[in-house]
């Protein structure tokens, strides 16, 4: 039992140590809270009132002896950016101090009547010997006579910078002069204008700008015209014109502040993720993406310097005309552009088509062509076999006219009888297909090269079923191509 | 009789050049085989291959491959290659001209053609034909009584490849706008839909056309193959010209009541030894070229047509027994009458005869198949 009322007694004086232990813990933290609370307040209380205050009270001080004439610059401490040197040091910093302070001593008794014989002697040649007295009076006059001083502050007639304008800031900021040597530099800092741009006291801006910064560019580079168009790049619209341009100097043309590839890439990442392909478009390849965007605003979607396929031509003439012939892909329409075809940066594929062999075309020719073609005898001979995607002589996109497109695969004089041998049915456009309404061809009526559910590629029926032949000869009357001729 | 004996010396004949014959058709068939051309020439009866094995499903249609077109028809085909048609065919056929294309097939091999059959069978030439040399270099273009007015001959342009006269003035190969079927003396497989061998079939239009020498429609169109059809070219053989012709029906020159004799209906005796008509088809049996005397009501007012003087050459009676001869009765036992004993033997009118102006028989004969013999 004495053991346990122990065991007790040292169970209950261990939970009263436990208990002062929390108690002095939370003490302990209520304390530091009021510390951080206090130390908080003070911040606080000192940037919105004591802060502001000291500085422009410093400065005033620090310069005061400029501010006494300079008086329109004493706001100019308030503003939310003040130029450091301004602020804190002294205006003779930047400027020589072109003030002085004109004493007028009065002089009382003998002293004052010899003042005023030197006066009245001062053109007379003895003016030095005058002067010898005089300074001896001055001497003597420390313990001589009272005299009385008064000093006035005059403004001078000039005042200098300490350095040419063009050199004083690099004074301070001399980590930017190499910038001045950079390929593209920006023409006002190249010429140490730097305050065309920046204020060299105080402003409201960042950077001291001399106005709001998306003021501040366009004073010289007028955007108006971008803006009004109908797409306007997004910085160009919210006047971010730092977000592409180093205002002071860039390696790279047009005071960019990278290269044109890596500086798009920066917000057009999907673009970025095309440099890894195998085919590349020039412009892309070569950084040079304003070839065909424009940067700050355009007409054309996105961003093209004009419209397709007029862009395009621009580069690739010869295609233009090929677009020109009389049978032509519909580029340039609503429903198709280069780019319907092509990708304008990179693809995997050659002539930067979106797909790979027939695959292209199907895109927009899958339905009728596709599921027959592909169990053609034809399937392995791609679209170009056949077709030029541009322009064509010879429709429908043919690289040759009917039926010699056929010959670099089928043996010319087993299908036509222009090239002896053999006589075959006329597969020349001489001839008329009475079936089809226009000039006969291999295709017209009797093959489909796109392939057909019947053998040899026929249209209509199997081969040697005579509907191949009644579809145009069992017209009557018919002397010409009818049965009964 | 006569006729019976020229063709058996005409086999003796044949016996002795079948040797050269041999020879000169090996040469040709290792030409052939030398040059890019089908060869259609082809002897269903001799060689055992089914026809269907060129002709597909054609080989049993009465047309052949000469008609009946459809989507799913395999005819075209036979005559014609879309592609590697020999070098000098024509419209894609297998030879330079027309006629030497109908040749391909209708070659008068084993004497059972067309053109060369009474040669094949006799080693003679034949006597009379409707000349086809359809070339360039003297192309057939006269018609004897071609002329409608004055009944001499008049010059027609033909479809032969120089202008010539050529099969397809006559037929139309494609069986378009023909005649109506007749029944014909002639039994080829084609025509023959109870099957190769069988003669139970003899009608066909033969793929005459309506407008024979031209499809102008300035051309009568001759639905009833007869005289008229005939007149077509021979105009000037007609009746009551100017001329004086035989007398012979045609619709043309018809002037009595009823219709005009043609050759499927024409007043032909019942029968062996038999004095009444009826009307029926002059072909298939020699009923139809006797005239009883006196003539039967059915024949009143009425003139023979030009096939019961001109047909393929035959033994058919004589007027005087008011019969046909028995023993000259009508009698074929094998397809194109190639058994010696066939009566009629050659059955290739109008293409060629052994009998001058396909007369079925010649002098006296010809004439007392329905004059009697004058008296005194």
């Amino acid at each position: 039992m004495g053991q346990d009322r122990d065991t007790a007694v040292e169970t209950a004086g261990g939970a009263a140590e436990e208990r002062a232990g929390s108690r002095g813990r939370g003490v302990f933290a209520v304390v530091l809270l009021v510390l951080l609370l206090l130390c908080a307040i003070t911040t606080v209380i000192q940037t919105l009132t004591l802060d502001g205050e000291d500085e422009v009270v410093r400065g005033v001080i620090e310069n005061l002896e400029c501010l006494q004439c300079h008086t329109d610059l004493i706001p100019e401490f308030d503003r939310d950016v003040v130029h450091k040197p301004f602020m804190a040091e002294q205006c003779t910093t930047c400027h020589t101090p072109h003030g002085k302070i004109e004493t007028e001593t009065t002089i009382s008794g003998a002293a004052q009547s010899i003042k005023r014989i030197r006066t009245l002697v001062e053109w007379l040649p003895v003016k030095v010997i005058v002067d010898l007295l005089s300074r001896d009076g001055a001497i003597a006059g420390d313990a001589g006579p009272p005299r009385r001083v008064t000093e006035t502050p005059v403004k001078g007639p000039t005042s200098e910078l300490v350095l040419p304008a063009t050199e004083l800031c690099m004074m301070c900021h001399g980590d930017m002069g190499a910038l001045r040597n950079a390929a593209y530099p920006h023409t006002p800092f190249a010429n140490g204008n730097c305050l065309d741009c920046h204020d060299p006291h105080a402003s409201d801006f960042a950077s001291m700008l001399t106005i709001a910064p998306e003021s501040l560019c366009v004073t010289c580079h007028p955007m108006g015209s971008e803006l009004s168009r109908a797409q306007a790049h997004a910085p160009v619209e919210g006047f971010h014109c730092t977000n592409c341009h180093d205002p002071h100097g860039s390696a790279y043309k047009g005071i960019l502040v990278d290269s044109q590839r890596d500086l798009c890439f920066t917000c057009h990442p999907s673009v970025a993720s095309l440099s890894g392909m195998a085919v590349q478009h020039g412009p892309y390849a070569n950084d040079a993406c304003t070839d065909c965007h424009e940067p700050h605003g355009s007409d054309y979607m996105p961003l093209l310097r004009a419209e397709e396929p007029r862009l395009c031509y621009g580069c690739h003439p010869e295609i233009e005309t090929d677009f020109r012939k009389v049978s032509h892909h519909p580029v340039g329409t609503v429903t198709l552009d280069c780019t319907g075809c092509h990708d304008a940066h990179a693809t995997n594929y050659a002539a930067l088509l979106h797909d790979n062999d027939n695959g292209i075309c199907y895109d927009c020719h899958a339905r009728p062509i596709q599921t027959t073609y592909d169990a053609s005898r034809h399937k392995n001979t791609p679209c170009w076999g056949c077709h030029t995607p541009h322009g064509s002589n010879w429709g429908p996109l043919l690289k040759a006219a009917q039926p010699d497109v056929c010959f670099p695969c089928h043996e010319r004089t087993s299908f036509d009888d222009a090239a002896g041998g053999h006589k075959n049915h006329p597969v020349r456009p001489v001839y008329y297909d009475v079936n089809a309404g226009s000039r006969l061809t291999c295709t017209t009526t009797c093959h489909g090269p796109h392939g057909t559910s019947h053998n040899f590629m026929l249209r209509h029926y199997d081969s040697p079923q005579d509907g191949n032949c009644l579809i145009c000869h069992a017209v009557t009357p018919g002397d010409r191509v009818g049965v009964d001729f | 009789m006569a006729v019976l004996a020229r063709a058996m010396k005409g086999r003796r004949t044949h016996l002795i050049v079948s040797t050269r014959r041999l020879l000169i058709g090996g040469v040709l068939c290792i030409a052939m085989l030398g040059v890019v051309s089908p060869a259609h020439a082809y002897d269903e009866t001799s060689t055992g291959r089914p026809c269907a094995g060129c002709h597909g499903a054609s080989v049993n249609d009465p047309a052949g491959p000469h008609g009946g077109y459809t989507a799913t028809s395999k005819k075209c085909a036979t005559c014609h290659s879309v592609h590697e048609a020999p070098a000098d065919g024509i419209v894609l056929l297998p030879a330079a001209t027309v006629l030497a294309t109908c040749q391909t097939c209708h070659d008068g091999t084993g004497g059972k053609g067309v053109y060369g059959t009474i040669y094949a069978r006799t080693s003679q030439q034949p006597v009379a034909r409707h000349t086809m040399l359809d070339t360039a270099a003297d192309p057939i273009t006269a018609i004897p009584g071609g002329d409608g007015v004055g009944g001499g001959t008049r010059t027609a342009a033909f479809s032969g490849t120089a202008g010539g006269l050529t099969c397809s003035d006559c037929h139309s190969p494609h069986g378009s706008n023909l005649v109506d079927p007749f029944t014909g003396d002639r039994a080829r497989s084609a025509t023959d839909t109870a099957g190769l061998g069988s003669l139970s079939n003899f009608s066909s239009t033969r793929l005459l056309r309506q407008r024979p020498t031209s499809t102008d429609a300035a051309y009568a169109s001759v639905t009833k193959y007869g005289s008229d059809w005939c007149a077509a070219c021979h105009a000037g053989r007609l009746s009551w010209h100017e001329l004086y012709n035989h007398p012979v029906e045609a619709a043309t020159t018809y002037a009595g009541t009823g219709s005009a004799f043609t050759y499927e209906s024409v007043a032909r005796l019942t029968g062996v030894g038999a004095s009444t008509t009826e009307l029926g088809s002059l072909g298939r049996n020699n009923f139809g070229y006797v005239m009883p005397d006196p003539r039967t009501t059915q024949q009143s007012g009425h003139e023979p047509i030009c096939q019961q003087c001109h047909e393929d050459a035959r033994s058919v009676g004589d007027v005087t027994a008011r019969t046909v001869d028995a023993t000259e009765v009508f009698n074929i036992t094998a397809l194109d009458g190639a058994a010696a004993g066939d009566n009629p033997r050659y059955q290739v009118f109008p293409h060629e005869s052994d009998n001058d102006a396909f007369l079925i028989e010649t002098d006296n004969d010809l004439c007392l198949n329905c004059h009697k013999q004058p008296r005194g």
